[in-house]
């Protein structure tokens, strides 16, 4: 165990959300028990007014979820010079297994824990709340994931010993190891880069399809699209975007970017793509939930600027990708 | 054509408890657009109470509340304040101002919540207290107005919002005989502008007054009878 | 957006209303964060100083260990390292500490024949002859040594030394030179009587640093007497050390934290009557929960954020303009050997990311419940006075 100031940030920090969002949830599994909408007893009344509790107490667990993963990366990437042959963030995950699962699991409970505030915003604005049952029901089964998370993170730096040599991204990110991450590096730059613009500009179009046309087909293809260019897009970072921020031909770490050297680059790039991939996923997510009549007018009107924030997100997500190639002091492709 | 229409009102606090209190039982009445009611009674009666749920300030137990053609007894909570913030206005018993702030930040209160900027809040409020007499004193603290003037500040607050009907819990209470004149004049000149009112009160001056369209009396949550003038 | 323009400004206004409530949580919060942020702004100003002190350390470091301590080093190693492939130079090193019975301090005695040590003079030179040295500011203001005066140091065979001052260190660093006295290296050998042909320690360049394990490997095979120390070993004990300290005053500090959020759950609990009755008319003429929960939340923004840059503000006061005198003996140890020496400023975004995490996130959370209480206040409470 490592007494980093920010490691016990982290674990304090997390530790509150934990509180806060199981107190969300016991309240909410109250309302999911007892929820009677037809009734309008006082009991009602006051378990209508638990559902604004149950709302801000997970919209602050969101925002500190979101500061916390900023946190942890900075955390991970000051602790490298702890560990002889770290470099950056990639060499101190590497320094215990756990490490990359705490990463991992924090990304999926920070679109999880979005995904649910939307379904509870749009919820709310419906006259007679028809998913109430539904909502705290995921609310329950988020819970567990909070947990993960908080387990994870506590065994990875509690296993964390400074004696331990690691490897990291250049023999992790580097090509002639076997591993998962040096395949995702060793992806040639040139299919690399055609998929990743092929993906964004179809999630371009399938945004502006979207806003015109009311096929539920599209929303899905547009959700799965999203998905798969958070995939490529890790990959595409990965395998040539880092090459041409660290304009080194051989280095593909996908933390380095973040630190000060290279002017926080990898804030607005990670930034942007995960809100481009949410918003782009939500209509999708919020098809099957059309049946209900009221749902399906409020969504409409709600959809769009979730359309707009996934267009806007992935055109500024992709112009930064671009305008690293170009004025990048490395070339690749010389004409 | 009626504009608030109840059907089969009531409505009990602290069901189930030894201090169940029924405070209307099945009330029904309804009040045209463009008219000035009156609910009279004791104090006790169920006067206030009945305002609170045409006003939809709380929910009842049983029965229907319809505002314009909607009924709004099952509403939640976000659904009603927006009700309440489109369609009424409230002059309190005890003006209910916020003592420390301004004669105008009290009455932009209502807009906060809405998507307006400060200006064209302001461009709204103007008129208003102008209309009232008191845009001279608009940026003085409320608690250093004479009583006739918090008086018209709580109007001037309740018409910011352009609702359609405007509730009063007993307007005259803590006004003389002269401001309360007053009082009525301004509600004259408002109810020709076509705005409903609903008053309650036990004060003769305003209930007898010409203004009145329907008296409501009550009594012990029940209506005793309906004087239409 | 104008929404939450209008709810801020409605709650600035609020809190001024309420000043004498607000004061004692903004007292109790500022000087929390002022604290914590005292101890990381102090372990790191540490740091960097130490980071100063071994960017001047050559990359590797080659020791001799006799009876599992420390010995002078036969210089004539150096020939057959520089032989290793991949290194560049090999540099004997002459050094020591002198303890100063006079002035009851410690003063590292070093030899000048390292060119590694770029060190900026204040004033005057180099030593350049047997009889002249440079010092640091430190000795020089406990010895009253100027400039072109002289200094008197006891050598190894009990004979007074005259030196005179030829110059006195200025340095980005005071940390780095307060202490040092800077003589020749054939000085330093005749004045702690070193055998000849010793050295104290030997510095290795390496062209590339990537080699620089293996190099080490192949020295300790060379020598099973030498112990090679990297620079990166070095930087990650200081790093460890520091973490720790910091790491264990925050911990202690936790207790702090949790005071506070006592009393900002206190505070948030025990509303009076008039702001219950604001609340209800805020209600009651149109605004909704929600919005009575945005209005508290900017509240408690504008309450943590001048607290928080207030506690800031006096924390950077207090570490670089007062040399952190509150908590200094606590948390430098190793340094009240030293006489005083000034800090360089020097802030960590990631401490300042910390800090707020620590404290702010630990106050929103205790006042969610209590501020939720009273956003759900009922609007018809109004109505019955």
């Amino acid at each position: 165990m490592i007494l980093h100031p920010g490691i016990i940030g982290l674990l304090v920090g997390s530790v509150i959300t934990l509180l806060m969002v199981f107190h969300a949830a016991v309240t909410g599994a109250i309302v999911l028990y007892r929820w009677d909408f037809s009734s309008s007893s006082q009991y009602q009344l006051s378990l209508e007014r638990k559902t604004y509790l149950v709302s801000t107490l997970v919209n602050y667990g969101l925002a500190f979820q979101v500061a916390s993963a900023v946190l942890f990366v900075y955390t991970v990437d000051d602790i490298h010079q702890l560990f002889v042959g770290a470099m950056c963030a990639t060499g101190s995950l590497n320094a215990n297994p756990i490490g990359w699962y705490a990463l991992l699991s924090k990304i999926a409970v920070l679109f999880l824990s979005g995904f649910w505030l939307a379904l509870n915003y749009v919820d709310s604005r419906l006259e007679e709340s028809p998913y109430v049952k539904l909502k705290y029901g995921l609310l329950i089964g988020l819970f567990p994931f909070l947990v993960l998370d908080l387990i994870l993170q506590f065994f990875y730096f509690l296993g964390l010993d400074p004696a331990i040599i690691t490897s990291c991204c250049g023999s992790l990110f580097g090509g002639d190891s076997n591993s998962v991450a040096s395949s995702v590096a060793s992806v040639p730059v040139v299919p690399a880069m055609i998929v990743f613009y092929l993906l964004g500009a179809g999630l371009i179009f399938l945004s502006v399809a979207v806003l015109y046309f009311v096929s539920d087909l599209l929303r899905y293809l547009y959700a799965v699209l999203s998905a798969s260019f958070f995939v490529v897009s890790i990959v595409a970072i990965i395998s040539f975007v880092s090459i041409y921020i660290y304009e080194l031909p051989t280095h593909h770490c996908p933390f380095d970017m973040l630190q000060r050297g290279y002017h926080f680059v990898g804030y607005p790039l990670y930034f942007t793509l995960f809100l481009a991939v949410y918003f782009g996923m939500l209509p999708g997510l919020f098809c099957p939930l059309k049946r209900n009549v009221g749902m399906n007018t409020i969504l409409s009107k709600i959809e769009r600027p979730w359309i707009y924030w996934c267009l806007g997100n992935t055109v500024l997500c992709m112009s930064l990708v671009t305008y690293t190639i170009c004025f990048s002091n490395l070339t690749l492709f010389s004409d | 054509m009626a504009y608030i229409e109840i059907e089969g009102l009531s409505k009990v606090y602290n069901v189930g408890r030894a201090d169940e209190l029924t405070a209307l039982a099945d009330v029904s009445l309804s009040i045209d657009s463009g008219e000035v009611a009156v609910l009279t009674g004791s104090s006790g009666s169920g006067k206030t109470s009945l305002l609170s749920l045409i006003g939809c300030m709380a929910r009842p137990t049983q029965g229907k509340v319809i505002i314009a053609g909607k009924d709004v007894a099952k509403l939640p909570e976000r659904f009603l304040t927006a009700v309440r913030r489109k369609r009424f206005g409230f002059i309190f018993q005890q003006f209910n101002l916020i003592r420390d702030v301004s004669v105008l930040e009290n009455v932009l209160l209502p807009l906060y919540p809405l998507d307006l900027g400060m200006s064209a809040m302001k461009d709204k409020a103007m008129p208003i207290l102008e209309k009232l007499k008191i845009s001279h004193k608009k940026n003085l603290k409320v608690k250093n107005l004479s009583g006739g003037e918090q008086q018209r500040v709580a109007i001037a607050r309740a018409l910011i919002n352009e609702p359609e009907v405007i509730i009063a819990d007993e307007p005259t209470a803590h006004l003389d005989r002269r401001l309360a004149q007053e009082f009525l004049d301004i509600l004259e000149v408002l109810n020709h502008e076509g705005k409903t009112i609903v008053i309650a009160t036990h004060d003769p001056f305003v209930y007898d007054n010409r203004l009145v369209g329907k008296t409501v009396s009550m009594r012990d949550g029940r209506i005793e009878g309906v004087t239409i003038h | 957006m104008i929404k939450h323009l209008k709810i801020i400004e409605y709650a600035l206004s609020s809190l001024l209303r309420r000043k004498t409530k607000i004061i004692a949580i903004f007292i109790a919060y500022t000087l929390t964060v002022a604290t914590l942020a005292s101890v990381l702004f102090l372990t790191h100003a540490l740091k960097t100083e130490a980071t100063h002190i071994l960017q001047g350390v050559p990359d590797l470091i080659v020791q001799r260990i006799l009876g599992g301590r420390h010995d002078l080093i036969p210089v004539d190693y150096a020939e057959k390292i520089k032989d290793i492939f991949g290194v560049s130079e090999v540099k004997p090193r002459y050094w020591g500490y002198y303890y100063d019975a006079l002035t009851e301090a410690n003063y590292t005695v070093m030899g000048a024949g390292d060119a590694a040590l770029e060190l900026k003079l204040l004033d005057g030179k180099l030593p350049a002859t047997e009889f002249e040295c440079a010092v640091g500011k430190g000795v020089a203001a406990l010895r009253g040594a100027d400039y072109s005066n002289e200094l008197i140091l006891v050598n190894s065979r009990n004979i007074g030394v005259l030196f005179d001052v030829s110059g006195i260190f200025q340095s980005d660093s005071s940390l780095l030179t307060n202490d040092l006295v800077l003589l020749t290296n054939e000085a330093v050998i005749d004045f702690f009587g070193f055998e000849p042909g010793r050295a104290t320690d030997l510095a290795v360049t390496v062209q590339n640093s990537n080699e620089l394990q293996t190099v080490a490997v192949k020295i300790k095979k060379l020598f099973p007497d030498a112990r090679p120390i990297t620079k990166r070993e070095l930087t990650r004990t200081y790093d460890m050390v520091f973490n720790w300290r910091s790491g264990m005053m925050l911990t202690v500090f936790c207790a702090a934290i949790m005071a506070l959020c006592i009393m900002a759950w206190d505070k948030a609990t025990g509303i009076s009557a008039e702001e219950k009755l604001e609340i209800g008319i805020l209600k009651a003429i149109g605004w909704d929960t929600d919005d009575v929960l945005i209005l508290k939340f900017w509240e408690g923004v504008i309450v943590s954020m001048t607290s928080f840059l207030t506690g800031l503000l006096l924390s950077y006061v207090h570490v670089f303009y007062f040399d952190a005198f509150v908590l200094s003996t606590i948390l430098k140890g190793w340094s009240v050997l030293f006489p005083a020496f000034q800090l360089t400023p020097s802030v960590n975004v990631l401490h300042i990311f910390t800090m707020f995490f620590l404290t702010v996130v630990p106050y929103i959370a205790s006042t969610v419940i209590p501020t939720w209480k009273t956003a759900v206040t009922d609007p018809e409470s109004v109505m019955r006075g």
